[in-house]
């Protein structure tokens, strides 16, 4: 039977395990890779999974299909639990080294969209609407982003004065949203 | 992003990326529910973040996570029990399990109660202090301790208490001026019985030197600790003590 993302959350606001086992596999690669990225580390990847749907079975914060997707939602339940994780560790766990530099092979946009034919078309979209920003721009989304850095980390780690982080991070944002929607209408693209 | 912006605006992107104060992150949050600028940026940012996050290389979880992850949430609602393993292997009952995983410690009830359900946003783990509530956990508790430096750590500062509930038992710990720490390194606390140590947790304390901790022992409450000792140890997991005994006291 199949059941929309808002009825297995009533489900489980209601108490019924099963409601939750189905979203968490659904949602349990896709927010495990996320924690990935952010944390490189397995172990804590997993207790951010953890700690994301024991929120939700334990029904704190409470989601509204209104102001937007449930993957959205369990997106930035992850995120919060990573930066949660990070700091009451207290331990640096974005750490900014070479695997994030954008002309690196390991980069997970390059290695999407180059190495492996059989991705989803939708990872292919946004890996290239990633790969169309300049070095720079790729470099300030991916600090802030997924290495949650304050502006002023930001400004230090690309040389840039403290005023002008905002403006290029918004315009950054701003190119990659409009190549997103543009390869999104535009269907395939030829790479 | 209008020219109605006011000051607080500007700190959306702090605030988002968790990098604001406790102070500065709850007075952020009241304007946030004020401010339809911010409502929408916020939301803009969380948007575009999930289109990233869909774009990523898929990472495999481990196999068994699912079952690992599923009974811990189920069997959070009956009991405050946690029998993780430091590779995360659920486990029976066993003696000497106090060598478990201070991260998988954090997430128990107990310091649910204390912090998550009382603030309930990220401010309070970012705090450059102790939360209030921890203080008080400590200063209500009856038989806090107060733990004595060696010789060369005069400055520092450290009480504890045990909390008992279910027969479970809870360390709370708040330390100060731990600034004595090299790169890579962690201060361990460990409990003794007869000499022998149990694991108690681990932090790093904050560039103040402040640092605090939350840790559910795995072990029955009927354990008569004969002793409490802070270490610095060149790795998180090492089940033994093998660095310098900074602070201890005996029960
Ligand atoms: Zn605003």
């Amino acid at each position: 039977m199949a059941s929309t993302d808002s009825e297995l959350y009533d489900g489980l606001l209601a108490g019924d395990k099963s409601c939750l086992e189905r979203l968490y596999r659904k949602y349990e690669k896709l927010l495990y890779s996320y924690a990935y990225k952010m944390t490189s580390s397995h172990e804590k990847s997993e207790e951010v999974v953890q700690d994301v749907f024991m929120k939700l079975w334990q029904k704190k914060g409470a989601y509204d299909a209104a102001k937007g997707k449930m993957s959205t939602w369990l997106i930035t339940l992850t995120r919060n639990a990573v930066i949660d994780l990070s700091r009451r560790k207290q331990l640096d766990t974005f750490e900014y080294d070479e695997r994030d530099d954008v002309d690196n092979e390991t980069n997970p946009f390059n290695s999407t969209v180059e190495k492996t034919a059989e991705k989803h078309e939708d990872q292919k979209t946004i890996a290239h609407a990633v790969k169309s920003l300049n070095d720079e721009q790729q470099r300030i989304v991916t600090l802030f982003y997924f290495k949650a850095y304050s502006q002023s980390q930001i400004a230090a780690a690309l040389d840039l004065p403290v005023g002008t982080v905002k403006s290029r991070l918004r315009l950054a944002l701003g190119h990659l949203k409009k190549n997103i929607e543009r390869s999104e209408k535009g269907g395939t693209h030829d790479e | 992003m209008n020219n109605k912006h006011s000051k607080e605006c500007e700190q959306l992107i702090d605030y988002y990326n968790g990098q604001l104060n406790r102070a500065d992150g709850e007075a952020f949050e009241k304007h946030l529910a004020e401010c339809p600028d911010c409502q929408q940026e916020l939301a803009e940012l969380e948007a575009l973040n999930a289109d990233l996050v869909h774009g990523l290389e898929q990472v495999e979880p481990p196999e068994d996570m699912e079952s690992r992850i599923l009974t811990n949430i189920f069997d959070s609602d009956t009991e405050t029990n946690e029998k993780q393993t430091e590779n995360g292997d659920v486990k029976p009952d066993k003696k000497r399990s106090g060598t478990s995983n201070i991260y998988k410690k954090m997430m128990l009830p107990l310091a649910a109660a204390l912090f998550l359900s009382v603030i309930g946003n990220i401010y309070l783990w970012s705090s450059q202090e102790p939360s209030d509530s921890l203080s008080q956990a400590l200063v209500n508790e009856e038989e806090a301790v107060t733990l004595q430096p060696s010789a060369e750590t005069q400055d520092m500062d450290a009480q504890m208490a045990m909390h008992e509930e279910d027969g479970q038992q809870t360390l709370v710990l708040e330390a100060n001026n731990f600034t004595n720490l090299n790169e890579g390194e962690v201060y361990q606390v460990w409990l003794m019985e007869d000499e022998q140590p149990y694991r108690a947790g681990t932090f790093v304390p904050n560039e103040n030197g402040n640092g605090y901790i939350v840790f559910t022992l795995d072990e029955s409450a009927d354990i008569n600790w004969d002793m409490v000792a802070i270490t610095i140890e060149g790795s998180p997991h090492n089940d033994t003590p093998q660095g310098d005994i900074v602070m201890s006291s005996e029960f």
